[in-house]
Order: C-alpha cells, then sequence, then structure tokens
C-alpha cells in the first residue's frame, strides 16, 4: 500500500519532469512559421494559449493548467487541438499487442533455448544456439525487420496465400490484426528471445551443479523431472525478474518496429510529437511509461513471491 | 548387499580412488574414514552413478549382485532412491529452495510407487515422526529455509529411508551440526538404518562419529586403503602409523592448572546486542588476562560470532562496555580507536573467503603495517615466523592449500604485535593432520610473544587441550565458565555436561522469555519437583564472580 503511493508520486514526479523539459525545449510556434502568408502573431498567440502551449504565457501557469487538467484525467491537446488522451488511449492499445505478443514469444523462445543450452552445455545445441543469439544481438531491428519482410514476401509468393502483411495495423477483427501482427511480433520477439536465453542458460548453468539437483536425482528421479520440477523452476527466478521489467521498457521502446511496419503506436507517436512540437503529447507517453513501468515492477514483485514462496515475507 | 572390488576413479588424469575394495553386508555399519580429498565422497557418488562426466571409473560395484558401472542411466534411476539412497551432506543446500519439504519427500516415494498424491503426503508425515520432527503436519508444510540445520538433516534422512532402501550411504551426516545436535542425528540415523534393515555407509573424517556409529572401519588416504578392521581394533590398536595420527588428534590432554595472571587485556562487562527480533547477545561477562587463552563454546545460535564482532567494532554497544587494554571503547575518540585495534586482531574461519585472492601474499601481509604507518619490512621475517618460505611472499592464495592459508591470515593478525588475537573457529575447516600443526604453530606463538587468545571452536576436545578457561554460551548469554579442567571434569551447568557427554538434545525449541533460557532443553528441569522448579521459570539464574554456572540448582549453588 505505501508502495503504491510512492509509485504514485513517483509517476507524478516523472511526467512533470518530463512535461517541464518538453516546454522549455520544445517550440510549437515553429509550425506556424514556414506559412504563406505568415499568420499574424496575435492569432498565432491565440491559438496556442487554446491549447496551453503559448510560451509567451508565463511557465508556472502553464504547468498549474496541465497538471490540474492531467488529476482530472484530463491529459491537454496537440497542437492544432486534438485530445491527447484518446490519442494515446487508440496507440496504447496498439503497442500493447505489439509487445505483449513480442514479449510472450521472445520469453518462450529464449527459455526454452536458454535452458536447453545449459542442459547441453558445450555441446552442438549449445554452441549453434551461441551462435544465432549473438548473430541476432549484432544486428540492428531496422535490418531485421526488413530481412523478415523480404522473407514474408518469399513466403507470400511461394504460397500465394498474402497471409502474411508488411505494413499498417489491420481493421478486419482478430484475424486480420493477427495477420498485420505477426511479422512486428517476430522484430521484436527473435532479439528478446536471444537476450532471454543467455540470462536463462546463465541461470541454469548456476542452479544444475546445485547440491538439490544432485539430491532430486539421488531419489531416482527420471532426468526430464528433475530438471524441469527443480532446476528450471529455481533458476526461473531471476530470470522472470528482468522479464518483467523488459515489458515496461518496451511500451515506448519499440519505436523502430512501429515506424518499419508502420504501426500507430506510441513510440512512432513520441517521435511525431517531438518533430511537430507537442509538449501535452510527450508528457503524456512518459506517463504512459512510466505507469508502466511501475505496474511492471509491482508485477515482478507479484511473481517473486508466486515463484519463491520460502523467501517471501 | 553391496560389493565393491578394484574401485578406482579418476578426474581426468586425477586419480581420486585407487583399486578400493570392501563390502557391506545386511544390517550392517561401515565406517569410511578419511581427510578431504582422500575419495570417500567420490566413491559415494561412483556406487549412486552420479559421478560427473569427467570421471572415469574401473573395477566393479555390484549391489544384490548386480553390476552397477555397467548399468544403463534408466536402470540407475530405478535403483536410486529405491534399492539404494544417500544423505548428503550440508543440508542447506540439499533441498531444492522452492518447494515444501513434505512435498519433496513424497516425491522421492511417487518417483517409484504408484501411489495417489495424498498418500504420499501422508507417509511423508510418517517419515519426518519417524526421525524425530516434532509437528510433522505442520513442518511437512514448511519451505527448507525454515528448518534448522540438524531438523533438515534430519528430514534428509526421513528421504532417504522412504522406499525402504538396501544400502544407505551417508556422506559426512553430522559434520555441519553442533555437538549435541550430532549425536541426535546419529541415532535417528541409527534408528533408521534398524528400522529399515538397510546396509549403512557411514562417511566422515570424524572418528567420534566411527566410533559411536560403526560396526568396521575402513581408513583411506589419498585415494588407498590405509587400514581395514573392526572398529574395537582399529580405535584400540591401530597398525598404521597414518591412524595413530588421526586418533591422537582426536584425544585431548588436559592443560596444567595454575594461577591466573593479573593484567586483564580484555575486559566485556554485561554487553548486549539485540537484533530486531532476536537476542543475540543478552547480557555477557567475561575477562581475559594477559597470555591466557580463553576457549568459547556453543552451538551455531548462541551468539558466539555476534559477540566477536560486538567486540571487534570497538564502538560504544547497545548496553555494557568493553573494555581494551584499560581502555573503555565507548569513549574512544577516532585516532584512540585505530591505535587500540593494533592490540586487538582477528583470523577468521575460512582463509579462502578472508584473503584477497587477488594479492599477494606478500600484500597481504604487509597490509596492515603500511595502514599504521610501519615499514613493510617485517614482512619476510613474519612468514619466517608462522613457518611458511619466504619465497611464498610473491605467490597468491589459491596457490596455497588451506593450511598455509591459514597461516598467512596468521601472519597478517600478528604483523602489528597485537595483545589479543581473537581467533573464530580457525582450524574447522582443516583436515585433522594440518588442524594439529596450526594449533602448534598458534601455541608457540603464544609463549613467544605473550599472546592471549580468545578462541572460538565447536570442536571440544581441540578447547580442552588449548584453553586455560572455557566460557560455555547458551542463546546469548554465558550458561558457565571457568578453568578449562574444571568444566571438563566437573561441569556445573546441565548443558555443559549434555555438551560433554555429547548427548543427544533437541534443537528446535522457541526462545524462552523469562525465567531460565535452557530449561525447555534441559534434563535436570525434567525431574526437578514443582517447588524448586518455579525457580528456573521466574527467575534468570547469574554467574557471579569470574567462574560459575548459570544454573539454580547446580552443585555449588544453595538450593
Amino acid at each position: 500500500m505505501v508502495r503504491l503511493v510512492n509509485y504514485t508520486a513517483l509517476i507524478v514526479v516523472a511526467s512533470s519532469l518530463a512535461w517541464l523539459l518538453a516546454a522549455v525545449t520544445l517550440d510549437p510556434r515553429a509550425n506556424y512559421a514556414g506559412r504563406t502568408p505568415a499568420p499574424p502573431v496575435a492569432v498565432v498567440d491565440a491559438a496556442l494559449s487554446e491549447v496551453n502551449l503559448n510560451d509567451h504565457d508565463p511557465l508556472l501557469d502553464r504547468y498549474l493548467t496541465w497538471i490540474s487538467g492531467v488529476a482530472r484525467g484530463d491529459f491537454g491537446r496537440t497542437w492544432d487541438g486534438l485530445s491527447v488522451g484518446a490519442d494515446l488511449a487508440d496507440r496504447a492499445g496498439v503497442t500493447l499487442r505489439l509487445v505483449t505478443a513480442g514479449l510472450a514469444v521472445g520469453a518462450l523462445l529464449g527459455l526454452t533455448v536458454g535452458t536447453l543450452a545449459a542442459v547441453h552445455h558445450r555441446r552442438w545445441f549449445d554452441r549453434v544456439s551461441g551462435a544465432v543469439v549473438f548473430l541476432l544481438l549484432a544486428v540492428p531491428a531496422v535490418v531485421l525487420a526488413n530481412v523478415l519482410i523480404l522473407g514474408a514476401i518469399r513466403f507470400n509468393d511461394a504460397t500465394g496465400a498474402r497471409f502474411l502483411m508488411v505494413s499498417g495495423e489491420g481493421a478486419g477483427g482478430a484475424l486480420d490484426r493477427l495477420r498485420h501482427l505477426v511479422l512486428p511480433a517476430l522484430t521484436l520477439a527473435l532479439p528478446l528471445a536471444a537476450v532471454f536465453s543467455r540470462y536463462q542458460r546463465n541461470a541454469m548453468l548456476d542452479v544444475l551443479d546445485a547440491d538439490y539437483v544432485r539430491t532430486a536425482r539421488a531419489k531416482g528421479l527420471p532426468r526430464r523431472t528433475v530438471i524441469v520440477r527443480h532446476a528450471l523452476r529455481t533458476a526461473l527466478i531471476p530470470t522472470t525478474t528482468y522479464l518483467t521489467f523488459t515489458f515496461g521498457a518496451l511500451l515506448v521502446g519499440s519505436t523502430v518496429t512501429e515506424t518499419v511496419f508502420g504501426r500507430p503506436g506510441l513510440g512512432q507517436r513520441l517521435i511525431t510529437a517531438i518533430q511537430t512540437s507537442d509538449v501535452n503529447t510527450v508528457a503524456g507517453i512518459t506517463a504512459v511509461a512510466a505507469v508502466a513501468l511501475l505496474l511492471s515492477a509491482v508485477a515482478a514483485d507479484v511473481l517473486q513471491r508466486v515463484l519463491n514462496p520460502g523467501r517471501a515475507r | 548387499m553391496i560389493d565393491i572390488t578394484d574401485l578406482s576413479i579418476s578426474f581426468g588424469a586425477t586419480p581420486a580412488v585407487r583399486d578400493l575394495s570392501f563390502s557391506v553386508a545386511r544390517g550392517e555399519v561401515l565406517g569410511l574414514i578419511g581427510e578431504s580429498g582422500s575419495g570417500k565422497s567420490a566413491t559415494a557418488l561412483a556406487v549412486m552413478g552420479l559421478l560427473p562426466r569427467t570421471a572415469s571409473t574401473t573395477g566393479s560395484i555390484r549391489l544384490n549382485g548386480e553390476e552397477l558401472t555397467t548399468a544403463g542411466e534408466k536402470r540407475l534411476t530405478a535403483l536410486r532412491g529405491r534399492a539404494m539412497a544417500i544423505v548428503f551432506q550440508d543440508p542447506l543446500q540439499a533441498f531444492t529452495p522452492v518447494h515444501r519439504v513434505g512435498a519433496q519427500i513424497a516425491e522421492a516415494i511417487r518417483a517409484h510407487r504408484r501411489v495417489p498424491r495424498k498418500a504420499a503426503a501422508r507417509r511423508a508425515v510418517e517419515l519426518l515422526d519417524l526421525v524425530g520432527i516434532r509437528d510433522p503436519h505442520q513442518r511437512a508444510r514448511s519451505y527448507p529455509h525454515e528448518f534448522s540445520g540438524g531438523m533438515r538433516q534430519r528430514a534428509l534422512i526421513a528421504m532417504a529411508i522412504a522406499n525402504d532402501p538396501d544400502l544407505l550411504i551417508a556422506d559426512e551426516p553430522t559434520t555441519a551440526l553442533d555437538v549435541t545436535v550430532q549425536a541426535h542425528v546419529l541415532d535417528v540415523l541409527k534408528t533408521a538404518q534398524r528400522e529399515t534393515g538397510a546396509a549403512l555407509l557411514l562417511i566422515t573424517h570424524d572418528l567420534s562419529v566411527v566410533a559411536r556409529a560403526a560396526d568396521r572401519v575402513h581408513v583411506l588416504r589419498g585415494g588407498l586403503t590405509v587400514e581395514t578392521g573392526t572398529v574395537e581394533e582399529v580405535l584400540r590398536a591401530p597398525r598404521e602409523a597414518y591412524t595413530k595420527t588421526l586418533i591422537a588428534a582426536m584425544e585431548a590432554d588436559d592443560r596444567p592448572a595454575a594461577a591466573r595472571p593479573v593484567r586483564t587485556v580484555l575486559d566485556v562487562r554485561d554487553l548486549v546486542r539485540h537484533h530486531p527480533g532476536v537476542k543475540a547477545v543478552d547480557g555477557v561477562s567475561f575477562d581475559l588476562r594477559s597470555g591466557e587463552t580463553l576457549g568459547l563454546v556453543g552451538e551455531s545460535g548462541s551468539g558466539k560470532t555476534t559477540l566477536l564482532m560486538e567486540i571487534m567494532a570497538l564502538a560504544r554497544p547497545q548496553q555494557g562496555s568493553v573494555t581494551v587494554l584499560g581502555r573503555d571503547t565507548a569513549r574512544l575518540s577516532r585516532r584512540d580507536r585505530r591505535r587500540v585495534r593494533r592490540d586487538l586482531q582477528i583470523v577468521f574461519q575460512d582463509p579462502s573467503a578472508s584473503l584477497d585472492p587477488r594479492m599477494t601474499v606478500g600484500a597481504i601481509v604487509a597490509e596492515p603495517l603500511i595502514t599504521h604507518g610501519r615499514s613493510p619490512g617485517r614482512v619476510p621475517e613474519l612468514l619466517a615466523q608462522v613457518g611458511l618460505p619466504v619465497a611464498y611472499a610473491a605467490r597468491h592464495p589459491v596457490h596455497l592449500s588451506g593450511g598455509q592459508r591459514q597461516r598467512v591470515a596468521i601472519a597478517r593478525a600478528i604483523a602489528l604485535d597485537p595483545a589479543v588475537l581473537v581467533l573464530d573457529e580457525p582450524v574447522s575447516a582443516l583436515d585433522p593432520t594440518i588442524r594439529a600443526e596450526i594449533i602448534a604453530l598458534l601455541e608457540s606463538l603464544r609463549a613467544e610473544r605473550g599472546l592471549s587468545y580468545l578462541f572460538v571452536a565447536h570442536d571440544l576436545p581441540l578447547i580442552r587441550r588449548i584453553a586455560d578457561r572455557v566460557a560455555v554460551m547458551y542463546r546469548g548469554r554465558i550458561a558457565e565458565i571457568g578453568p578449562a579442567r574444571q568444566i571438563f571434569t566437573a561441569p556445573g551447568h546441565p548443558y555443559t555436561k549434555a555438551l560433554l557427554r555429547a548427548a543427544a538434545l533437541r534443537d528446535d525449541d522457541p526462545p524462552i522469555a523469562t525465567g531460565c533460557r535452557f530449561r525447555p532443553r534441559c534434563p535436570l528441569y525434567a525431574e526437578l519437583p514443582a517447588a524448586p522448579r518455579s525457580r528456573c521459570v521466574t527467575e534468570e539464574p547469574e554467574i557471579s564472580g569470574d567462574s560459575g554456572a548459570a544454573c539454580h540448582h547446580h552443585p555449588g549453588e544453595a538450593p
């Protein structure tokens, strides 16, 4: 409970700082600068004041207007007068689907590969998976995404089905969404799986030598049971924490993927918001990111309690 | 039951066991004894088929006539835990930390028998009860870290006998435990073996364990068999010199009693250190005189280590006082504290953990000299004093044996010519013969330099040999203190008596808020009539003077 209050305070501080930083450095007036004929200054002032972006108004007044709006659940307006809250709510859904899918696939793949690599320590599977992991980590997301797109086009041509879609979000129901989700999700999932697999491999190597794994074998459990129920179960504890925090970080960290695949998500929006000097949108996205990160901290705590009942107090 | 012939094990090019042959019959107990590196544990793992892949074995291991060295993994899995079971050492890590103890025992049952979950869980509770765990229903639902060391060891025994094995291997089953709990666990092990009629292979480096529990004994050294025979033969009339050293290291001579020296170097009065929820040190008083050795004994959790750390902190204690060479630590300025630190040095239990692996031996010994602004030119002299070649100054601790590392730790501790040396289990991580060498070194240093030792150990024969005076700690207080001879020949406190007899005492009692804290385990209290009993419940016994026992009813005390 105390922790929740602390977290809330942290979210307020983080988004306030983001707002202040954005308000001081960004210049919404520039949006009107290149117009011909140049609009009168008074008109621009009025338009900017209307959306609380006028740098001629005192900073403190603007901040108070913004923060009191946030307290009422109103995240302000973009420079051209749209509601930030409604915009971000749409985009958060898009990003959430992408990140959830990417993380789920990445985690499953990473945990499986890491566990198998540890069990077959220094044998062919370990070596091959290690090489693939380093290759994936060395390739930037843009390149990986384009490789996947090329692969998908080949696949579509070969099957003639045009199942995999390379751009947009999809609006025609669940199946259509899935068609658009596969490639970007994979783009996120593969590097994640690479990192997770290394974490998991090391965690497994630590526990495979533990005395209790020997005890489990000594009582005559089959090898598979020993590995799953005693070694894997314990090795999941450190890996899970890492995994949960990744979720929070990814929510605005999937910018490249969103841009390449033309998905209208949060990361993509952050970039355009900075380009158009949308102070309120920048602060709003920061707030969403802070909430996501702190929610994953809570989730990590809960998972620790579930996975590690002995240590929970 | 089990027949081993010409068994050799090697790890790569390093042989661990050479031409080992022995057999254990049904209902028999064979003690396999030797120091670390003698190949005892490798033998146990070879029988269980649990050696790492890097090991290679030759020779034959037959269980009930079936050859195990050539058996496949599937067959071994079927035999493990059913026909042969093992109780490992270091019970802290022997259970998977995230599963309940009862569930882990039930798992062992269900690995070999098709019984319903519930029946297995019930059987697990029965087994915990059989090995003497109180409240087995409740305890089966506990996690391993909620058990004390003794309880975990007993639970491991319960797990090992879950399927009535023909062969039970116990690998150092009591090494990590206190004397009184050791005795209890050995009793449980023998009971378990009687109940199941198994052959018991008892692996230990502790002769007293073998003397207590085994029928026959097999002495190993460096992978080779030194001597074998019945326990009486080997312990009474050892044929080999090595066995004699082992026995000599176990037996104790009394120190001659002498008048106490006059000068007090360390004085501790009513010292208190409470952690939240734990009264780790709860009113301890003693003094240490110049040239004297005070042995501090007590089971783990009795507050010995906390007491040492409070003394070493040289800070104002929560309550009470610590006086080093006449200076009260509560009133020291920062500069004086530095000066007093020179006079009070410590040697820790584990030299591989207490020496920085990145520093050379020379740098380790020179560090205190440099810190206190003296010349490091004395390092060769110090190394010579602890019996190390001067050339070792350039080596790193990893290239030294355990005994040599402890010599380095001692050289570092005496570098500043301290008056008092605190020794926290300085030899318990070492093998018996090395242990004797380090003790001899400490004795000669004390004689040469007039050092005073505060010596913590759980090895009672060792304390008897080295200490002038002994303090017995129990749950944060001193139960009894006095001259070593008196403590060992005429102990006053029932706890000291139990400790000396290595009598079996329970280790899972709740802490006591008022009155005598020993009474839940006290054999004397159990037999007292109601009237004198009430005093134990209401009044905490105190020690007055520099010797005595904190007991209302010991012979020296007025009734």
